[in-house]
């Protein structure tokens, strides 16, 4: 049994996930199409071309959300630290 | 803040940010906002978030259009065959599976979705896989083999547990409330079991937990 590779798989840490989790909500609450938009691409792994086909963008107006949303949740999360 | 600040505030961000001098970033900022001190506390903060974030949530976004087509009925990878989707989850997918050599049988194949392999996932994957190798419990379902795609991708085999969610097999079978507990009895002691081992499932839930008639088999940890 390989112990060290279990430490390994466990360095994602769960509470970031919830950190990202709870940030999310708070962004769906500011603006509920950058939320999709991360849950697209982040979650559901589509291309930010297809993301912006999804939710009917054009893709600059999806690059654009795309830096919003990010924004909002990396501030989101540093403030809950 | 009203839906036009939202808006504004989306606006500015995303043209400041395209603003290469710092200089000229901040008289945009300051200009767009006016005398809006709450729209301007929004902006700062988000340029400033944007500054720091890095890598933040990017290394998840790398998927190359070809990366997306992925494995399905009649892929070989390595020596299985893939036959059917048979379950989904947020992450994978489980195909029923032929093992071609040493000898046939039909396994379970459990594969990280194409696109979905960032290094994140595959750490959860790896630590499932880990983990379920770590159970020895007839009614937990057993790894059998783990390998990678020629793209990488890591998979596991589990033996195929041939049944249907426990709370239809209870439907199908017309149990009884006792009959129901003692099957239920049984998925406790093989949580216990995982718990014994230091394994917390957290995704415990019917379609996880197989039934087939004398057995209770759970997947996935």
């Amino acid at each position: 049994m390989n112990v060290d590779r279990l430490e390994l798989a466990e360095t994602t840490p769960p509470e970031e996930l919830l950190a990202l989790d709870e940030a999310l909500v708070r962004l769906e609450g500011f603006d509920a199409q950058a939320a999709e938009l991360i849950n697209l691409r982040f979650f559901a792994g589509f291309t930010q071309q297809q993301a912006a086909d999804l939710l009917g963008l054009s893709k600059r107006t999806a690059d654009r959300l795309w830096t919003f949303a990010r924004a909002f949740l990396f501030k989101e999360i540093q403030a809950d630290q | 803040m009203n839906a036009e600040q939202k808006r504004l505030a989306r606006e500015i961000l995303a043209d400041a940010v395209e603003k290469p001098d710092p200089g000229e970033r901040v008289v945009f900022i300051a200009q767009a906002c006016g005398t809006d001190s709450e729209l301007r506390q929004l902006v700062d903060a988000l340029v400033q978030a944007h500054e720091q974030a890095g890598d933040f949530l990017q290394q998840t976004i790398a998927v190359g259009e070809d990366n997306l087509i992925g494995e399905g009925p009649g892929t070989v990878i390595g020596r299985y065959k893939l036959l059917q989707e048979i379950g989904e989850g947020g992450f994978g997918l489980v195909f029923m599976a032929e093992q071609l050599e040493p000898f046939q049988r039909k396994v379970a194949l459990k594969i990280i979705k194409a696109g979905m392999d960032t290094r994140e996932v595959i750490a959860r994957f790896e630590a499932e896989r880990q983990a379920l190798a770590l159970m020895d419990h007839p009614n937990i379902a057993r790894v059998l083999d783990a390998g990678a795609t020629e793209s990488g991708r890591p998979f596991f085999v589990m033996e195929l547990v041939k049944g249907i969610p426990i709370t239809a097999y209870c439907d199908q079978h017309n149990l009884s409330t006792a009959e129901r507990l003692n099957l239920f009895i049984k998925v406790c002691h093989a949580v216990q079991h995982a718990h014994q081992k230091g394994i917390i499932h957290r995704d415990l839930k019917p379609s996880n937990v197989m039934s087939c008639g004398a057995q209770a088999s759970n997947s996935g940890a």
